[in-house]
């Protein structure tokens, strides 16, 4: 099995965060890897997911908060 | 990476074509000083200087130099081979030649790379082999020179680096930034959307309002606290570096003023010296006359003599004359006659008379016949032969006749000079004595300074000494550091006490404007929006704060987990290289801005304050072997660890056990040192212990000690 990237190790280690996971509500099977968060039924999940994937494609933050913000007024 | 050979040729006193050979473990390089081990480093970090493109003359070697006719040229190189996911090698090199007798000229300097592949050995570019097998950061990490350069975390932007290379710390930074930007945007929409909202909106601008201003005393009050905090932190470390060196500082300051003393001293002693000018003494203070007193004493000698030798030939001379005067009278006494007449002068009759009756054998006196041989011709030959002897004594009476008119001595010089002598004696030469001993004694003193001025120079050179190596033990801590050190001390007290207060104040001020900060969301929060839309960016608001927070924790968690990591690594490491010692324990501290320091421990919990310089480079190599695990895991790679001289402050025990354990740790190092020498021979027995690769750096024999160009390494493989 090929070792987790950065983004992977990232995500896992925001996801884990005791809070963020009561307010999302979803559990740390969800957290496994980038990819799988970005099709995420979980709108906390994939929003964390699309920061850190869109952040590390090299989009502005302006770019990132543009797109996760109507991601989450959509979906959440 | 691992190294398998490195190559030098005329690089320095590396003249012509040196090589060596590496394994995957230790290998040692023993050199004594000027042997060429720093040459040997230096020529590596400039293999791996990718900034510079002159070629340096300084580099090429002074015996090949030498050498070199008219016209002639040759080359230096160093190069190395190394298995990084295949076999590569990088080579610098660049030509040199003798343009014109004495006169020389680099050429051209040349950086090529080349890569071993199934199709051959490729050329490629050396400064992009380098750039991607060993760049900077690597190599900051890898090669260190001296005991001093082992603490690459003396520089605090070197952990952050280290930090943001491998626990993508660098990355969290950027996303916590993002993420508080998404919260306070949000924010600014749910704020202004709910005042859209009739139900709510008075509350919410007015608890909106005071959130602001909390929030803008909440920044001011971090940003004032980090800077107190940068504050305290400085004057602690100055207060950490003082009493480090406290005792250093305290010999220092009483060397420096014994020194002081001695100096004074001996500027004294020379003003004395100089003041006692004996060659200006000769003539104004009439010096050139301290041997007359001795002078005088051989003159008043002589005249003694002459005086004393005069008085007896006179004496001699009057007792002459006294005795020929008697002879004279008893010859008058004797040649009286017998009625008392005079007898006839002994001259009559005359020689020419006497001849004459001689001849004619006739005394013509008295008219008697005188043959030859009668008793009458015998007298007169007798009377004649008496007229002879007679005349000749009269010639030598008439001398006598003179003396008795004249004095032996017609002059008076003797008594001249015996006057002079007297005069000269006495009073002058009572003067002229006691100037012979003012010159004695000046003499002395002088010679008593010289002798002080001697033992006060020996005494200098010995606190010379002292200093030097109080100066060594401070490590490199300047001399300006050292005297200004406890004028310093309270001073910085004083600062880092009111930093700290400061400190303590504000963060109480940020706990309660934190407090206001939530109390003054949660009122928010409670907030039921009536409109949907709001209720809406409310949720997406809270999801931010949430996000946020998870990052910020994220980020926090990932450094305390590397330096956690590093940690256990490092004091695994300073447990193998100590084994038979005191460790102690390395704890990484976080500073503020996400930086740390290194720090040892007893187990007991207390600093280790001031570690032993083997203490120090255990400490620090564990560090670096940590790191090096490390980078072996981030970039799945193994790297070298290049040491020039790191054991300077090892007894030849804790040698011993540090090369025994570090032969057995299972990563590339290569170990330039003058350790295993015992007055230049190698101490075989204890190299045989090991069972890494060793070679001998010498100078070859036959060098002259002022001329570089006899100077030339020799490389040996001892085994």
């Amino acid at each position: 099995m090929a070792g987790k990237s950065v983004g992977d190790k990232m995500l896992q280690a925001v996801l884990m965060d005791e809070k963020l996971m009561v307010f999302g509500g979803y559990s740390p099977d969800e957290c496994t890897s980038l990819v799988r968060a970005l099709s995420s039924d979980n709108c906390i999940v994939n929003a964390v997911a699309r920061i850190i994937d869109r952040g590390r494609s090299g989009a502005s933050e302006s770019e990132v908060y543009r797109e996760v913000n109507e991601f989450l007024k959509s979906n959440i | 990476m691992i190294i398998k050979n490195i190559s030098i040729r005329n690089f320095r006193s590396y003249y012509g074509d040196n090589s060596f050979d590496f394994s995957s473990g230790l290998t040692l390089i023993i050199g004594d000083n000027g042997d060429g081990k720093t040459t040997f480093f230096e020529a590596l970090q400039w293999l791996f200087n990718v900034t510079v493109d002159t070629p340096n003359i300084e580099n090429f070697s002074e015996m090949r130099k030498s050498q070199l006719e008219v016209g002639e040229m040759d080359s230096v190189v160093v190069a190395m081979t190394f298995d990084h996911n295949g076999i590569k090698t990088i080579e610098k090199k660049f030509i040199v030649e003798c343009y014109e007798k004495g006169r020389y000229r680099p050429l051209r300097q040349e950086f090529m790379g080349y890569e071993d592949k199934d199709s051959g050995r490729t050329p490629i570019d050396g400064k992009a082999l380098v750039l991607r097998c060993f760049d900077a950061f690597l190599q900051k990490f890898s090669m260190f020179k001296g005991e001093s350069d082992l603490n690459v975390f003396n520089d605090p932007a070197a952990l952050q680096q280290l930090v943001a290379k491998f626990s993508d710390l660098k990355e969290f930074d950027k996303y916590v930034a993002y993420t508080e930007e998404f919260e306070r945007k949000s924010n600014s929409a749910f704020i202004k959307e709910s005042k859209s909202d009739e139900k709510i909106a008075k509350q919410v601008e007015s608890l909106d309002s005071k959130l602001i201003e909390v929030k803008r005393l909440l920044s001011h009050a971090e940003r004032e606290l980090t800077e107190t905090e940068a504050s305290a932190q400085l004057f602690s470390g100055k207060i950490e570096d003082l009493e480090k060196h406290k005792d250093t500082s305290e010999k220092y300051a009483e060397i420096k003023k014994r020194i002081e003393a001695k100096q004074a001293e001996a500027t004294k002693y020379r003003g004395s010296i100089a003041a006692n000018n004996f060659n200006i003494n000769l003539l104004d203070k009439m010096w050139i006359l301290c041997v007359f007193p001795s002078v005088l004493k051989e003159f008043q000698a002589k005249c003694s003599a002459f005086s004393k030798n005069k008085r007896a030939q006179n004496e001699q001379f009057i007792k002459e004359r006294a005795k020929h005067e008697g002879k004279k009278e008893a010859y008058d006494e004797i040649t009286q006659l017998v009625n008392g007449a005079s007898r006839l002068p002994w001259y009559l009759p005359g020689e020419a008379e006497m001849e004459e009756m001689i001849h004619d054998h006739i005394c013509k006196v008295c008219g008697r016949e005188a043959p030859e041989g009668s008793e009458a011709y015998r007298f007169m030959c007798e009377k004649l032969e008496e007229h002879k002897r007679h005349a000749l004594a009269e010639a030598e009476a008439s001398k006598p006749e003179d003396q008795e008119q004249k004095e032996l001595f017609e002059n008076e010089y003797v008594e001249e000079i015996h006057n002079l002598s007297l005069n000269l004696g006495g009073f002058n030469e009572t003067e002229v004595t006691g100037k012979a001993s003012e010159i004695g004694g000046c003499i002395d003193l002088v010679n008593m300074f010289k002798r002080k001025l001697d033992e006060v120079e020996r005494d200098l050179e010995d606190m010379a000494d002292e200093k030097a190596r109080i100066l060594i033990q401070a490590e490199g801590v300047s001399e300006e550091m050292l005297d200004k050190s406890f004028q310093d001390l309270k001073g910085y007290f004083d600062q880092k006490g009111k930093a700290e207060k400061r400190a303590l104040e504000l963060e109480q001020k940020i706990r309660d404007l934190k407090g206001q900060r939530d109390y003054y969301k949660e009122q928010i929060d409670a907030l039921a929006p009536g409109k949907g839309q709001v209720r809406v960016y409310k949720k997406v608001h809270d999801a931010f704060d949430y996000i946020n927070k998870a990052f910020v924790g994220a980020k926090d968690k990932n450094l305390t987990m590397f330096l956690e990591s590093l940690e256990d690594r490092a004091n695994d490491y300073l447990m193998r290289l100590n084994a038979n010692d005191f460790h102690g324990i390395v704890k990484l501290i976080r500073t503020a801005n996400d930086s740390a320091v290194i720090k040892l421990y007893s187990s007991n919990g207390s600093e280790i304050k001031k570690p032993s310089g083997s203490q120090q480079t255990t400490m620090y190599m564990s560090v670096l072997f940590a790191i090096s695990d490390l980078t072996t895991l981030k970039r799945e790679e193994d790297y070298p660890l290049i040491f020039d001289a790191a054991t300077s402050s090892f007894g030849d025990a804790k040698e011993d056990d540090f090369y025994n354990i570090i032969d057995n740790i299972n990563k590339q190092c290569i170990i330039v040192t003058k350790d295993f020498l015992n007055r230049s021979e190698l101490r075989m027995a204890d190299i045989n212990k090991l069972t890494c690769s060793v070679y001998r750096i010498q100078k070859a024999e036959g060098y002259d000690k002022n001329d570089l160009s006899t100077i030339r390494t020799t490389v040996v493989k001892v085994k």
